[in-house]
């Protein structure tokens, strides 16, 4: 490969390098810029969808090649060369950065709710949908006929451009799978209540047949939620006031945790409470002289004092030294009755607390019945269920009916092109890493071994 | 403030001062006759390095998991990358150069971590405890390192031919070049790209199998995915220029700068897209 062209070398007969790199920039322009205009001015009478961004870009894409093998001149080499890939990157980050700028696939009124005169325009354009519009479509068909071409292009295979055939393979693999997911799959939520009736059928969320319910050629039912929740940890938390406004706008002061100090390093098992001194961000200081897990006013010889009943954190307190500028002070404070503790600079203050206790896991425990076969399963976030050709993952949930009682919400997904995808994945990873660590030494082993042939014919 | 800092999180400040004093000695380097000098820039790189080490394990012991979750951890884990990348470069090259401007990237970054410091340790949700989670911040932070190094050998090679100062880091001196050959800025550019683009490739990917793993889908245009995307065809564009006649030199140099400011929007610009609320992607912390 001419490391320096950005194509194949010419055919004899073809014009010169320079003419030649013209022609090339030339046929890239006119090919972006009519993908682009050409999908503004046809989305104006086909919507975006993912028919549209399947349909439009195998169809051009397929028609791109034919072409380019037909027809005479640098079309092809235009196509599989490093310049108008280039460009077709460039073109799709923008087109991604586009994404993230405007909002995605939401009802036309929030646009002009958000964007006032201009959400009209967005609207009008389609820019509303972007990935799934005829410009996307068309500049994919591109990229595509790109892929395709530079691949065939290296054909055969030598150990010197796997990677890159492999890469681009990969690619192409992956495109499939994407486009087949695109069209084919469906998925939706599915609400279960926990011991209550069963599901059949999903309602399609995403995709050609969206809005419609999918029957699923079971039933599933949630037996059983379990929300398992992180154990109770206990903190003095350094909070700062600051001017902030409210949902209405209207200014307000609200509290900031700025940094805390845990009662234990141990986290929940809290077998050695904290004592040591600490520094503040304003540099008073504090200390907990005395942690009662269990706090009660224990009866003794000499009077009634502080005591605890048990090592368990059933009712905390801590009984907090601090000083501020220079002065110390000593309180005893409950988690159960929260209460400031003043410190520098002016608006600050500790606090003994209980810290949320945050979700650590939730997981569905349902039984699937199809046609009086019977199994039982398990989904949890990052391990889902498959069954029957559905897979089931754990997304959400939320109470319901009586106490105790949970839905959980699971995404079902029939998803055909998933495989496809994957193992693109795979063969991009294998084909990118050969191509930039592999194919480097083998060159670079070919060359040493070229010039030490030369020098020993030199000196021969 | 500097109070409360050095008293409570003295093993942090002890390891920006190595940095520090780590890219003292590489910049005194560039003077001295005596290769020492530089030695002693690496030896307390590789402290600085241990140091960022016993950082990362400590959060890691103290919140029970991967400490990868805030901001601030993935900071603090990327100046230990960065330095890492860089000795791994320093030895492969031969040069120690760029050593100063390694190191003030690190020390740069945990400046920055130090304003961004977690009020709390944060617990892990559950759509982060997945096999995926280490592996995908791994390759993606030693990949922001490779990009980042490429990034500052960029600008000195567009520097060099207008400031002669860095003409003059840049040329040889005793010491911080010890191959004895003329650096190729260019050609350590690419090479560092290349690097790291097959592990934001492998970091990208990943990450699509991991969301499709949690929530049931490999791709949902969240404008975090399309940044990264943005930041692998930005980069992908870079390596088939490459190719290109007259895109090597200057024009290659901005478009491993654009590259890594797109990376640099990717990681910590997220918060200011329109968009952002939509993201499932932006740090704790931030």
């Amino acid at each position: 490969m001419n490391s320096n062209a950005s194509s194949p070398p010419p055919a004899a007969g073809a014009p010169a390098a320079g003419s030649a790199t013209d022609l090339e920039v030339r046929v890239t322009a006119i090919l972006v810029t009519a993908a682009v205009l050409l999908g503004m001015v046809l989305q104006v009478f086909i919507p975006p969808g993912p028919v549209t961004l399947v349909a439009a870009s195998v169809l051009a894409g397929a028609v791109l090649i034919v072409v380019s093998l037909l027809a005479p001149g640098r079309l092809r080499a235009t196509l599989s060369g490093f310049r108008f890939t280039s460009t077709l990157l460039v073109v799709l980050a923008v087109m991604a950065i586009g994404g993230t700028l405007i909002l995605q696939g939401k009802p036309p009124e929030e646009y002009a709710t958000r964007y006032g005169g201009f959400g009209a325009i967005i609207v009008a354009l389609r820019l509303d949908d972007i990935f799934h519009g005829l410009p996307f479509a068309l500049v994919m068909a591109l990229f595509v006929a790109a892929v395709i071409s530079s691949a065939t292009l290296r054909w055969p295979v030598k150990a010197r451009n796997a990677g890159f055939f492999i890469a681009h393979v990969g690619l192409l693999t992956s495109l499939v799978g994407a486009g087949a997911s695109t069209l084919l799959a469906r998925r939706g939520m599915i609400w279960l209540p926990e011991g209550g009736d069963s599901a059949s059928a999903v309602m399609v969320e995403k995709g050609p047949t969206a809005g419609q319910p999918a029957p699923l050629g079971f039933d599933i039912r949630l037996d059983k939620f379990d929300l398992d929740r992180y154990a109770s940890e206990y903190r003095i938390g350094f909070y700062v006031a600051e001017p902030g406004r409210d949902e209405q706008g209207r200014e307000v002061m609200a509290t900031r945790l700025k940094t805390s100090f845990d009662a234990c390093a141990d986290g929940a098992r809290c077998q050695k409470p904290d004592t040591s001194k600490h520094v503040l961000p304003g540099g008073d200081t504090f200390r907990v002289k005395a942690w009662y897990p269990d706090y009660a006013r224990v009866a003794r010889p000499t009077g009634i004092e502080h005591g605890t009943l048990s090592n368990q954190w059933r009712n905390p307190a801590a009984l907090v030294e601090w000083t501020v500028n220079g002065q110390t002070r000593e309180e005893l404070v409950l988690a159960s009755r929260p209460q400031w503790l003043l410190v520098q600079p002016p608006r600050s203050a500790l606090l003994f607390e209980k810290r949320e206790e945050e979700a650590k896991a939730y997981t569905s425990h349902v039984t699937v019945t199809r046609n009086g076969e019977t199994r039982t399963g398990i989904a949890t976030v990052n391990a889902p269920l498959t069954v029957f050709g559905w897979t089931f993952y754990q997304n959400s949930y939320q109470p319901a009916g009586g106490p105790g009682h949970m839905m959980s919400g699971l995404e079902a997904v029939h998803d055909p092109g998933v495989p496809w995808v994957f193992t693109g994945f795979f063969l991009i990873s294998v084909g990118v890493a050969y191509m930039f660590y592999v194919e480097p030494r083998l060159k670079a082993r070919k060359s040493a071994a070229a010039a030490a042939a030369s020098t020993t014919a030199r000196a021969a | 403030m500097l109070q409360y800092v050095l008293a409570e999180h003295p093993f942090f400040v002890a390891t920006g001062a190595l940095y520090a004093a780590a890219m003292a000695f590489y910049a005194a380097a560039w003077r001295s006759t005596k290769a020492l000098v530089g030695r002693v820039g690496t030896a307390l790189m590789c402290v600085a390095l241990l140091a960022n080490l016993g950082l990362i394990v400590q959060r890691w012991i103290e919140a029970d998991r991967a400490p990868f979750k805030s901001l601030f951890e993935s900071l603090v884990f990327f100046a230990f990358t960065t330095g890492v990348v860089y000795l791994v470069w320093e030895r492969l090259y031969r040069t120690r150069v760029f050593g100063a401007m390694a190191m003030l990237l690190s020390l740069g970054i945990i400046g920055y971590a130090l304003s961004k410091w977690d009020a709390e340790i944060v617990k892990l949700p559950p759509a982060l405890q997945s096999a995926w989670f280490v592996p995908h911040v791994v390759v993606y932070f030693v990949g922001y390192a490779a990009v980042g190094l490429a990034a500052g050998l960029a600008a000195i090679q567009l520097l060099a031919p207008r400031v002669p100062l860095v003409q003059r880091i840049v040329s040889m001196k005793a010491g911080t070049i010890l191959s004895g050959e003329a650096l190729d800025l260019d050609k350590m550019t690419y090479e560092l790209v290349r690097f790291g683009f097959v592990l934001l490739t492998v970091g990208l990917l990943v990450g699509s199998v991991w969301a499709k793993s949690a929530w049931g889908d490999f791709w949902v245009w969240d404008p975090k995915e399309n940044w990264s995307l943005v930041t692998w065809l930005v980069y992908g564009a870079y390596l088939h220029l490459r190719r290109v006649r007259n895109w090597r030199g200057d024009r290659a140099a901005w478009l491993c700068l654009l590259g890594f400011s797109v990376v640099m929007f990717t990681y910590l610009g997220m918060k200011f897209l329109p968009t952002a609320d939509a993201s499932a992607h932006v740090y704790s912390g931030e």
